[in-house]
This record gives structure tokens, C-alpha cells and sequence, in this order.
């Protein structure tokens, strides 16, 4: 009896003694920084390049204070630990998010042993691992956007990686959603994350991405919802939702890190090299109109476009929808010209005079002053040229005389009757 | 040297007028062909240069006011110049040497001044109105009513639209837009040949500015209005002074300066216009 309680004590004392030497959960933080808390006895011990200094401020304020040291470097739990020790594995945790991650246009360069590519500590950290809740944290929505410029807005290194966006943490600070988040405060802004999402990155070709051509509406419509339902409806959007590729979305008009607010002076004008570059018969007959002759000479004052066809909810002129349409064409007028009447409707927009068929009356219009122009221009023409050689012939005839009517002026003595 | 001997060619309202259309044509063709020719890089710069499109919109009316009001001015004239003759005097006027009005004569003037160009004839003499002339004249008249209402159509759509179609405002706007263009080029190539660039004339003829040609001047080139006036004797009720040489010296600045921007504007426009075809 007596043997079986000194034995028990024994293992109990031989428990805590063991578990005594091996640093685990926080007390062992204390036991760790004795030596990795001093900077330059131990800077050789930072294997890992990016490592500054651990501070105890850094690591105790972080979300895995509590499984402290040992709870990532597993393999230093023997105290004191051997010199050399492995890289630490998120997943042992992170399962979930290590999956997401292994298929991600990231994961999948990283599995290539790409050196460069983000990965767990690039955008969270190690030591000083925060909430994404928390201002400090590199995730945090306010910091994100600079958490993946430190890399994307590095032109060498995307060179590298065939990454063709330039520098788009830049841009990204110049647009709406850019100045929304950082001069309004606003964290709900769409960043990186919202448009390209976080672990599970994949590329634009990808069929599972968030920008694909089929997915890019509804990753902006996360947000923008009223108007994915208008676009939708639209006659573009129709084109969308069946699978035709030939229809502008969201990053067609609103270039992904260019957005800027949609009344800017030059963001008007390029809109209509935007509708342009697929109604190029529409832009022509638009710039031989006073409209688009105003805006090609770079005044946004008057009538583009969207003024006529709107933006998201655009229909085709015989759909009773459009703006256009026969029954609201004369309210779309009198948005600026208040004074309109249904006459005044009549007036054939995007009319091509050169198009006899379609516009006879225009185009003989056109014809007659045409001809009216080269008849003048060819008698006279001829008649002018003519009588410059005659005249010459004349002058060199007379021996070079002074004109009569040029001296008008150049007498002096061409005082006339001053009586 | 003898002092020259001057007659009034033409008297102060008319030369007053004439100044009024060379100033608002020239602004009306400065601010109107920024439109026209919108595509090019000139065209943005005098279009700010104007002060936007809005600027350049009312100096354009502007220019087409003093248009109307010179148009009317002369109309009126017209009118009570006629209205003074007796019924006789205003037929006789108007088929008369002195009347702008086309005659058969004209035609065969036109004729032989062309076979004269070949060295196929003498030359032919002139006597108030050259056929050239009454040419620019009528065209005045043409030009300012087909762009003038074209004009205000467009100036004033919604007035308009209220009592007709809408798809007159497309025609107005090819019938203003070409004819301004014909216009332009007729008045700063030809019309300026006629009056400055002939040999004959070369640098210029200031008689529209001054009113005043010499006796000389008379004998030489309008010597069918000379003999006739003499014949009449009416030559000395068109004597006047001599004008001033300062005058003279101002009317030639005036003019060689509306010469030169006509001259550039005519030349940028013919510039266009062919590199366009190579676009």
C-alpha cells in the first residue's frame, strides 16, 4: 500500500518534472523568449529571411499568444530545442482554408516551389498574426489592398511571374472603391479581396474564378445588386446570362482598377470609344451629329451615349424598355432641352447621309451640295488659273510696270484737291 | 509728276458695309469650322482658344447678327435707293451698266475674257461691274439666306420643331455645313484672287476701303465706265480728295490682315481635307 502511493507521487512529481521541460501553452512564451527575445545574441538564430526581431509586445498581443511558441514550431518542444528545425504548417490548424489555399493560382505556384509567391505569413504574418477584425492587422480591409501591393506593385517580380497588371494597389488608390476606403473611412469599399477573393485566388482564365466573364457580374453584383437585376434584364445582360461572349460586363465600361466616378470629364468622353468599340456605325454617325462633334472636341456638356441609352439598362429602341423608345424619346429629349415637342422627335438621330437607301432625302441633300461645291470650285478653278498666266504673261510684257492701283498711297505728291 | 485725279467708286455706307462682312464672316468662318473640322488637333486648340464651345457658340451668333443686320441694311437701301427713282428710272437702272443684275452682255464678257486667257482675243473692256463682280455679289446674297435660315434653324431647333418636322434639322445642317464650306473657299481663294493676288493688283485694291480709284486707274481697267461718264458729263460729281496716305496705310494693314487669316484658315482647310482621304 505504501509502495502504490510513493509510486504515484513519483509518476505524478515524474509528470510535472517532464512536462517541466518542454515550454507548452503560454507559459512556455516566457521560457522561449530567454533566449529569442534578446536581438543580437541570437541573431543567427532568424533562419527564416524575413524575421526581424520577435517582441514580446508583437507576439502576446496576437491571436495565437495562447498556443504559444510551441503551438507553430512544433518540433521545438525539447527544451533546449536542436539547432535546426523545420518550416512551420499552418494546416496543422487550418485545414479548411490550407485546401482552399492548395488550389488557389498562389497554392498551386507554391507547390512548384516558387519562392516568390504568397503565402500564409506573406499576408497575415507570423508573430504578430492579428484578427482581420483588428486595425493592425496586415488583413484588415483598411491595410489589405497595401498587404498585396507589397507584391503586385512590385514590376520586377510580376515581370517575373507574367503577372500583366500594372501596378494595381497605384491605381487601385486613385478609384471610387480606392478613395472610398481610404479618404471616406468606408471598409465596406470593394478591395482586392471582395473582387478576387482571398484563399481561394484564381486566375482570370479559371473557370472557378471570381473575374471569369461569366462570374464578374455577380462579384460586383455582390454589392451592386440593384444594378446586376437592371443589367440582367438588359439587352446586354441577356446576351451574359445565355453564354454569348460578344456583351460588355461590369470591367468592360468600368475598367477593374480604374473605376473612377462615373461623371468625371474624361471617363465621359472614353465612354463613347467604350459603346464605340462595338457600335462603331452608331460612334460615326454619333460624331457627325452636334452631339458627338462637341464631345470630339473634348466638351462633356452635351448629349453621349448614356444621356440617351442609359447604362446597366439598356434596350434595344423597339423594346418599349429603352429610353429611346417611341413612347419615351420625347422625355429623354427634354432632359436638356426642356422645350422639345414630338416634332422635335422626329429629328433622325445616328442618320447617315451617304446612305441612299436608308436616308434618301438626306443623301440627296448631300449629293446636290456636293456637286454644287465641285462645279464652283472646278470653273473657277480653271478660270483663276488662267488668268494668273495671263496676267504674268501681261506683266513680263509690260516690262515689270508698276501697277496703276498700287501707288495709291505711295506718292507723296498724290495730295489731289485739297480745296 | 501730276497730282492724280480720284473718283468715288463706291460711297461710305457701301464701303461701311462691306467692312461688316469681311468682320463677320471671318469670325463666323474662325468660329464655325472648330465644328466642322472637330476631329482634328486645330480644332480643339481654337475651339478653347474661343473659350469652350459654349464661347465660340455665341461669338458665332453674334457674327450671324451683324450678317442679318448688314443683309437688311443693304436690302432697305436697295429699296429706298429704288424708291426715289421714277417708275422709268428704276427698269432703266436696273438693266443698266450700273446695275448688279446679270445681263447677256456679262455672259459675253465672260466669254471673251476667257479666250483672252488663251491669247485668243483682245481684252475685253470693263465698265462699273465686272461679270466677276456681280458674281461675288449674288453670292453674297445666295450664301447669307441659304446659310442664314439654315442657321437659324439650327440656332433655334426647338422653335422650329414646333411647326415642322424634326429631319429638316439633319438637312440644315448639311445645307449649312457645306455651303458655309463652299463660302470659305470661294471668298478666300477666288475672291481673294480677284481682288488681291491678280498680277495686276498684287499686294491689294484698297478702292473698297477708300471708295476712291484715280482717273488713271479708270482709263486702264474700266475704260467703257470712263468713256461713258465723260460722254455723260457726270465724271467730275464723282470727283473727290485724294484719301490719306495715313488712311491708305491702315486700310492696307486691315486688309493684308484679313488676307493672311483667310489665307491660313483656306490652307489648314485644304489640308484637311486631303490628308482625310489618306486617314
Amino acid at each position: 500500500m505504501k509502495n502504490f502511493i510513493i509510486v504515484r507521487f513519483a509518476i505524478i512529481l515524474a509528470v510535472i518534472f517532464f512536462l517541466s521541460c518542454f515550454p507548452v501553452g503560454a507559459e512556455d512564451v516566457e521560457k522561449c523568449f530567454q533566449c529569442h527575445n534578446k536581438i543580437s545574441e541570437f541573431e543567427n538564430l532568424n533562419s527564416l529571411k524575413k524575421i526581424e526581431s520577435i517582441t514580446s509586445s508583437e507576439f502576446v498581443s496576437s491571436m495565437h499568444v495562447k498556443i504559444g511558441c510551441t503551438g507553430c514550431h512544433s518540433d521545438a518542444i525539447k527544451f533546449p530545442h536542436d539547432k535546426k528545425h523545420g518550416k512551420v504548417n499552418c494546416s496543422a490548424c487550418h485545414s479548411n482554408i490550407e485546401e482552399e489555399y492548395s488550389n488557389s493560382v498562389h497554392g498551386k505556384s507554391s507547390g512548384n516551389g516558387d519562392e516568390d509567391v504568397a503565402k500564409c505569413i506573406d499576408c497575415h504574418g507570423y508573430h504578430n498574426t492579428r484578427s482581420v477584425k483588428d486595425i493592425h492587422s496586415p488583413i484588415f480591409p483598411y491595410n489589405l489592398p497595401l498587404t498585396c501591393g507589397k507584391c503586385h506593385d512590385n514590376t520586377s517580380m510580376m515581370l517575373r511571374h507574367r503577372v500583366n497588371v500594372q501596378t494595381p494597389y497605384k491605381m487601385y488608390v486613385e478609384t471610387v472603391h480606392g478613395k472610398g476606403l481610404f479618404k471616406a473611412g468606408l471598409l465596406v469599399s470593394a478591395s482586392c479581396k471582395d473582387c478576387h477573393g482571398v484563399h481561394n485566388i484564381k486566375k482570370k482564365e479559371d473557370v472557378d474564378s471570381l473575374i471569369t466573364f461569366n462570374n464578374i457580374p455577380k462579384t460586383c453584383g455582390k454589392c451592386h445588386i440593384k444594378v446586376l437585376e437592371e443589367f440582367k434584364a438588359s439587352v446586354h445582360g441577356q446576351v451574359w446570362i445565355k453564354g454569348g461572349k460578344n456583351a460588355p460586363t461590369c470591367v468592360t465600361c468600368h475598367l477593374p482598377h480604374q473605376v473612377v466616378a462615373t461623371d468625371r470629364k474624361d471617363y465621359k468622353l472614353s465612354i463613347i470609344q467604350t459603346c464605340g468599340s462595338c457600335h462603331r456605325d452608331l460612334m460615326k454617325t454619333y460624331r457627325s451629329s452636334y452631339h458627338g462633334k462637341i464631345t470630339s472636341l473634348g466638351f462633356v456638356e452635351v448629349a453621349d451615349c448614356v444621356d440617351c441609352h442609359h447604362y446597366h439598362n439598356t434596350f434595344p429602341g423597339s423594346d418599349p424598355r429603352s429610353i429611346t423608345s417611341q413612347k419615351q424619346i420625347l422625355a429623354t429629349c427634354r432632359k436638356c432641352h426642356p422645350n422639345a415637342t414630338t416634332n422635335t422627335t422626329k429629328f433622325l438621330n445616328h442618320a447617315d447621309p451617304h446612305n441612299r437607301h436608308k436616308y434618301p432625302q438626306l443623301f440627296y441633300v448631300w449629293a446636290s451640295m456636293n456637286l454644287l461645291l465641285f462645279s464652283v470650285f472646278t470653273f473657277f478653278g480653271i478660270h483663276t488659273v488662267l488668268w494668273l498666266i495671263r496676267g504674268l504673261y501681261e506683266k513680263r510684257k509690260n516690262g515689270n510696270q508698276k501697277n496703276v492701283k498700287s501707288v495709291i498711297g505711295d506718292n507723296k505728291e498724290d495730295t489731289g484737291e485739297r480745296s | 509728276m501730276v497730282s492724280s485725279v480720284y473718283y468715288q467708286r463706291f460711297d461710305p455706307f457701301h464701303r461701311f458695309l462691306h467692312i461688316l462682312v469681311m468682320i463677320s464672316f471671318l469670325g463666323l468662318a474662325i468660329t464655325g469650322l472648330p465644328l466642322k473640322f472637330h476631329y482634328t488637333g486645330w480644332a480643339v486648340m481654337l475651339a478653347n482658344l474661343l473659350g469652350g464651345f459654349k464661347s465660340a457658340g455665341y461669338l458665332h451668333r453674334l457674327c450671324a447678327i451683324i450678317t442679318f443686320f448688314y443683309f437688311f441694311a443693304h436690302l432697305f437701301s436697295v429699296a429706298a435707293f429704288l424708291w426715289k427713282k421714277k417708275r422709268g428710272q428704276i427698269l432703266r437702272f436696273l438693266f443698266g451698266p450700273e446695275s448688279p443684275i446679270p445681263s447677256f452682255q456679262d455672259f459675253k464678257d465672260m466669254v471673251n475674257h476667257i479666250r483672252w486667257f488663251l491669247g485668243k482675243g483682245p481684252e475685253p473692256k470693263w465698265d462699273f461691274w465686272t461679270y466677276w463682280e456681280k458674281f461675288d455679289y449674288w453670292a453674297v446674297w445666295w450664301g447669307v439666306i441659304i446659310i442664314g435660315l439654315s442657321g437659324l434653324f439650327l440656332w433655334f431647333p426647338m422653335l422650329f420643331t414646333r411647326y415642322l418636322p424634326g429631319w429638316l434639322c439633319n438637312i440644315a445642317v448639311i445645307i449649312h455645313s457645306d455651303e458655309a464650306l463652299l463660302a470659305i473657299g470661294f471668298i478666300f481663294s477666288i475672291h481673294f484672287f480677284n481682288t488681291h493676288l491678280r498680277p495686276e493688283k498684287f499686294p491689294m485694291d484698297t478702292v473698297i476701303f477708300t471708295g476712291a480709284i484715280t482717273e488713271e486707274e479708270m482709263k486702264e481697267e474700266r475704260s467703257l465706265l470712263y468713256e461713258r461718264l465723260k460722254s455723260q458729263n457726270t465724271l467730275d460729281k464723282l470727283r473727290i480728295h485724294a484719301p490719306l496716305p495715313e488712311i491708305v496705310r491702315l486700310y492696307k494693314i486691315f486688309g493684308l490682315g484679313a488676307l493672311i487669316i483667310g489665307i491660313s484658315i483656306i490652307i489648314t482647310v485644304i489640308w484637311t481635307e486631303i490628308t482625310i482621304m489618306f486617314r
